[in-house]
């Protein structure tokens, strides 16, 4: 029973997993047909005669950009949720103490917990780039799939960088509502800051927007730096986390 | 709807339902209350699909009731090397943890001889989980220094907690595996065993009631053979059998480990200790044997029977320097005396001038739990005064 397994299990037998993939996956099929069917959906809600709203024709990237939208919303604070539920393990200290006087280095303990979170939240996400694909493909035409696969995999680094976030804040605060609440903050923080300057350009979210732009013919050079930036960040998070975690008395 | 329509939405729907039934049949199976069963079905049928991710998430309520089954008494442990006369494994000189300005431990100097069983008491709040916190590497020392193995120390919290959807096999083999060691099925049963959990061996934790936990935690400490343990209440949840199974197997433990534990239940103290230390205010009033605990804060007395009892004995008694009080219940005379050593020499000569006759006399000692009232309830003793 290695501290990895012991992650896997968690996700297992809690059915977390479920919740995690079911958000992905549920919005991966809905997104696209929302796009698809606006014009349907909205006059089915009561039209006016006097006023009349005429939707553009939808493309496959509006498809996907729907699914990153909702993916990246509450798909985000499903998957902050499934994390905060395995790294924070000084929230019970009488949980904290079987593990900590038995690891030989904290960073066993925060690093199989970071990276099992961050799988099981790539492989919801990519579960969802999957469905959001498919329906994409029949309602809205034809997805280049070279494209779709890099924007899944730049969206991923975000995912990654979300959670090595949940990690840095489960190691500043030791509830799990306040660590998903903190992590939100940072998340959050994020766009906001990106309205300095061109500071947009560097920073994690620009990876959201990848998949969508990536499909309307914007260059994947676009995204080197923010990638590039987003991989330190989460480096440098979860090295803090163990970091502050190893101080941290229980 | 058109065909392309019915082709991209079958998915979705197909995913939606199965997602829905699948929580709906957990909600009706979770043993939560009918109402709660009722919001929940509601919530995750009209909010698609984040009621049912908030069922999946933040529900509680699903662990099942306690299985009555029976636990077998603890398996004798197989003893390992003893580690009497290897000096003090677990030592401390001048420890002290400070909070603001409130000081939770004060100067305290411990010495755990290797292969004892150590009873740390103290009244709640004395600082014993302190002291076993920063003991056990999980809290810093403001000030002093501290000897420990660098490796083998094993530690059990006050009521230990585990990964309620792990069974107590797992949980055994997960402390082995943390401590670098892979333990066989075989190995795993008999660790379960020695604590009378066998039976519980594939139950899942989150179903164990606080005294299972706690045996399962000292399973749990138990593995890889620490030379040090370091237990912190390990009775306090335990009815009076499991009390008596786990306290055996601490007996059991010391010799080939050195076993602290810290207790506020003087009679477990007393069960199994070989030395005590009293904890009170931060501060160690006294650490030592129990005996000498006991003989240490003795305010000395004596019974005495005699065959008939004579005022004028109760009176030449009451007459003599070194009596403080004489409590008279019938032909018995309880003696209480000022100096011991005055008293040794001289009760006898008193009673014989006062032609006492003397059927039976002895000394008054006293139990653990008033020395140990007496010691926290008034000055402290000289910290070595007992060693």
């Amino acid at each position: 029973m290695t501290l990895w397994r012991l992650e896997w299990l968690r996700l297992l037998r809690t059915r977390r997993w479920i919740a995690l993939a079911g958000v992905f996956v549920f919005f991966g099929f809905i997104g696209p047909a929302t796009v698809r069917y606006a014009q349907q959906i909205f006059e089915s809600l009561g039209s006016s005669d006097e006023v009349s709203v005429m939707f553009p024709d939808p493309i496959p990237a509006d498809g996907v950009a729907s699914y990153v939208a909702n993916a990246m919303q509450v798909g985000l604070v499903v998957l902050a949720v499934v994390a905060a539920g395995a790294l924070c393990f000084d929230g019970d200290a009488a949980y904290s103490v079987f593990f900590r006087t038995r690891v030989s280095s904290l960073s066993r303990l925060v690093v199989a917990r970071f990276g099992v979170s961050a799988i099981a939240g790539v492989l919801a996400f990519a579960a969802g780039s999957m469905a959001a694909w498919y329906e994409s493909a029949v309602l809205l035409g034809s997805v280049p799939a070279r494209e779709m696969l890099l924007g899944t995999f730049l969206c991923s680094l975000y995912l990654v960088f979300a959670v090595a976030v949940v990690a840095f804040a489960s190691s500043i605060v030791r509830s799990k509502l306040n660590t998903v609440m903190l992590s939100l903050a940072i998340v959050i923080l994020m766009p906001i800051l990106g309205l300095i300057g061109r500071l947009a350009q560097w920073l994690p979210s620009r990876l959201v927007s990848a998949p969508e732009m990536l499909l309307s013919g914007e260059a994947v050079g676009d995204y080197l730096r923010p990638a590039a930036v987003t991989v330190v960040f989460s480096a440098m998070l979860v090295r803090l986390a163990i970091a502050m975690s190893s101080r941290r008395e229980i | 709807m058109d065909s392309e329509a019915i082709q991209a939405l079958a998915p979705a729907i197909v995913v939606a339902v199965a997602f829905v039934v699948y929580c709906l049949s957990r909600v009706i199976r979770s043993d939560m209350p009918l109402a709660s069963k009722w919001l929940w079905a509601v919530a995750t049928i009209a909010f698609i699909p984040l009621g049912g991710v908030a069922y999946l998430l933040f529900a509680r309520g699903s662990s099942g009731s306690l299985p009555d089954i029976p636990l077998s008494p603890p398996l004798p442990r197989v003893p390992r090397q003893a580690l009497e006369g290897i000096g003090y494994p677990v030592a401390s000189r001048g420890l002290t943890k400070s909070y603001g300005s409130t000081r939770a431990l004060d100067g305290i100097d411990l010495d755990v001889p290797g292969g004892s069983a150590y009873g740390l008491v103290g009244p709640n709040g004395a600082g014993k989980t302190t002291l076993i916190g920063i003991l056990a590497g999980l809290r810093k020392a403001s000030s002093g220094s501290m000897e420990l193995p660098e490796r083998g120390v094993a530690v059990m919290p006050d009521t230990p907690v585990f990964d309620p959807w792990l069974s107590a096999r797992e949980v055994v083999q997960l402390a082995a595996s943390l401590t670098g060691q892979e333990l066989s099925a075989g190995r795993v049963g008999e660790t379960l065993a020695e604590v009378g959990l066998l039976e519980a061996a594939e139950m899942k934790v989150g179903s164990f009631s606080r005294g299972m936990l706690q045996r399962l935690g000292i399973a749990v400490a138990t593995v890889g053979d620490p030379r040090v343990l370091l237990l912190d209440e390990p009775c306090s949840a335990l009815d009076p059998a499991g009390r008596k199974d786990v306290l055996d197997l601490v007996g059991r433990l010391k010799g080939g480990s050195t076993v602290l534990f810290s207790s506020h239940i003087l009679a477990d103290v007393e069960r199994v200790c070989d030395r005590v230390g009293v904890l009170h205010q931060g501060r160690l009033l006294y650490q030592g044997s129990l005996e000498g605990l006991s003989s240490s804060r003795l305010s000395a007395a004596y019974r005495i029977r005699c065959r008939v009892l004579e005022d004028s004995v109760v009176e030449a008694l009451q007459a003599a320097r070194f009596v403080g009080a004489v409590h008279r219940s019938g032909d018995e005379l309880r003696v209480e005396v000022t100096s011991l050593d005055e008293a040794e020499k001289g009760l006898v000569r008193v009673l014989a001038d006062a032609g006492a006759a003397v059927v039976e006399m002895e000394p008054l000692g006293r139990g653990l739990e008033e020395a140990f009232l007496e010691l926290t309830q008034t000055s402290p003793l000289d910290p070595g005064g007992g060693l």
